[in-house]
């Protein structure tokens, strides 16, 4: 995967764009961020993204699609992920392949920290990845299982706007949640 | 968006966002979450999925020397109504900021304690209006009447599980599942069991899934499934009682895949696996049987036949057997077919079960590439 950086400006991007048609290898797609950096990746991965599969299909992908919503650092790990996700292993059909591919979609997101995580999850929605949405939102979802309410506002720095008199009557309205 | 170290990022992404995210987690986890911050009082609510299990219910920790045994029950069924009482406020609670919004999943899980059937069947009638597509019901509880006939006229779902051990009983009258692809009964008691099994496939035109679980022969006096669109059937028997099924019958030619756990029945009156692929069989004995088998049969007569069942699986190409089975082909099969397509043959292992099969069970698999004991 190669990447470049070049200044984000109006113009040059139409440049590239025409270059990119004409210089790209065939079933490649090049992807750039809002902050300019470029991403070479195969259409087969730039499928695993609903929104670019779409633009392929209605003949408008073009070579080089600007991704306005992303910057680098994210649009990388995404990529990342895209690529190792391209085919899906059968869970019936290929044990084997699947424990390898959730081992390292486990050590992909230890290293990420929440905020990067976030980023993905938006990121993975504007592009309609679902694959990646899914597998961050868990990520996250994890965070929450078995913590007290306390613990969640610690991780994700909740600030706590209810009066104890609030709290209490929602303790109240939900008994059965905190309770059983 | 720009983020600070110790900024609040989750409470700032989009609602469906974090609804999403919260629909990973059990109702009850997310419903933790309503207590964090205004934002989050009802966030819960919006996820299309609920689940309510109330059938896990926390012990009262260290019994008190002090308190009699009778005391302490009174006070377990004491805590259990209490719980019973506000999980039924809990879902009512749910069910109403919901309002009718569209809901992809519905499981509901009880056992003990004080549950309102009205409540539940009001519930249940609710969800199937909001077009749920996935239902799974949990039951185990004194009722007298059936489950609401609605649930099988459903023009929504996709998935349906129930279990109903000691619950309502299943009154089949008419059956229209048009979107029905898997169908999961554990434990139910039909008003007609044979019967109202087949008045319930027949109401189902696209069922590719079907797991039928704990099937219990004092009650069935036959089973007969009948689907040409069954792709993955798995069926057990209730193996610990000591009746034989009288009959049994399998007419599902595009059938792929087959679990199959049970005793010999006295018949098999139809054995339609013609697309079988893989199987899992458990083919047991009843236990008179076994021991006539072992002991007493000198003569070498078959103490039952399973020769229809055997002959209406050899065309599969992956074969797991379980112990017991290799002994209901030495004393219960007429002849050990041939078994031209199959190349991965498992075989479970017990010292206290012959092999006697075994060697002409291979003889006759001229296609075998691999075999696995497993221990």
């Amino acid at each position: 995967m190669s990447s470049s950086k070049k200044s984000s400006d109006g113009k040059s991007s139409e440049i590239e764009e025409a270059v990119a048609s004409l210089t790209m290898p065939f079933n490649k797609i090049l992807l750039t961020s809002s902050d300019g950096e470029s991403f070479e990746i195969d259409e087969a991965v730039a499928r695993k993204f609903q929104i670019i599969a779409h633009m392929i299909e209605d003949d408008c992908a073009g070579k080089a699609i600007p991704i306005d919503n992303v910057t680098g650092d994210i649009l990388s790990k995404i990529i990342e992920y895209a690529k190792k996700h391209v085919v899906e292993p059968d869970e019936d059909e290929d044990e084997e392949a699947k424990k390898k591919l959730d081992s390292w979609d486990a050590k992909f997101v230890e290293k990420l920290d929440l905020e990067t995580i976030f980023k993905i999850i938006l990121a993975a929605n504007y592009l309609n990845f679902e694959g990646l949405l899914g597998f961050a939102s868990q990520t996250v979802a994890d965070y929450i299982k078995d913590k007290t309410p306390e613990e969640v506002r610690e991780i994700f720095n909740i600030e706590n706007d209810f009066t104890p008199e609030e709290e209490e009557a929602i303790r109240k309205e939900n008994a059965w949640t905190f309770n059983g | 968006m720009d983020f600070g170290r110790s900024r609040d990022i989750i409470s700032g992404l989009p609602e469906f966002l974090i609804s999403h995210i919260l629909s990973f987690l059990t109702t009850k986890e997310a419903a933790s979450t309503s207590v964090l911050a205004r934002k989050w009082r009802y966030l819960f609510a919006f996820v299309p999925n609920l689940d309510f299990d109330d059938s896990v219910h926390l012990s009262l920790g260290k019994k008190n020397p002090v308190i009699s045994g009778e005391d302490y029950l009174e006070m377990i069924n004491e805590r259990n109504n209490q719980l019973s009482t506000s999980f039924m406020a809990f879902v009512d609670h749910v069910l109403a900021l919901q309002g009718n919004s569209p809901l992809h999943k519905f499981s509901l899980k009880f056992g003990d304690g004080v549950v309102d059937r009205f409540r539940v069947i009001r519930w249940i009638l609710k969800v199937l209006e909001r077009g749920v597509s996935d239902l799974e019901l949990d039951m185990h509880l004194k009722w007298k009447s059936s489950l609401p006939s609605k649930i099988f006229l459903s023009e929504t779902l996709v998935r349906l599980k129930l279990s109903v051990d000691r619950g309502p009983r299943i009154d089949v009258d008419d059956v229209h599942l048009p979107k029905l692809k898997t169908l999961h009964i554990e434990s139910v008691k039909f008003e007609q069991h044979g019967i109202g099994l087949n008045k319930l496939l027949s109401g189902c035109h696209i069922l590719e899934e079907l797991i039928l679980e704990y099937i219990s022969w004092c009650l069935w006096e036959f089973v007969s499934v009948s689907s040409t669109t069954l792709k993955r059937l798995t069926f057990c028997g209730e193996l610990m009682q000591d009746e034989n099924p009288i009959s049994v019958s399998f007419d599902t030619p595009n059938l792929v895949y087959l679990m199959f756990t049970d005793v010999i029945a006295d018949e098999y009156s139809k054995v339609n696996f013609d697309s079988l692929v893989e199987a899992h069989i458990n083919l047991q004995m009843s236990e008179d049987q076994m021991e006539e088998a072992r002991f007493s049969n000198s003569e070498g007569n078959l103490v039952a036949n399973a020769t229809d069942f055997i002959v209406g699986i050899c065309n599969v190409k992956i074969l797991y057997l379980a112990a017991y089975t290799l002994e209901v082909l030495t004393y219960c099969c007429e002849a050990i077919p041939l078994f031209n397509n199959l190349t991965h043959l498992t075989i479970e292992s017990n010292p206290e079960v012959a092999w006697d099969s075994l060697p002409g069970l291979l003889k006759n698999s001229p296609n075998l590439e691999t075999l696995v004991f497993k221990v």
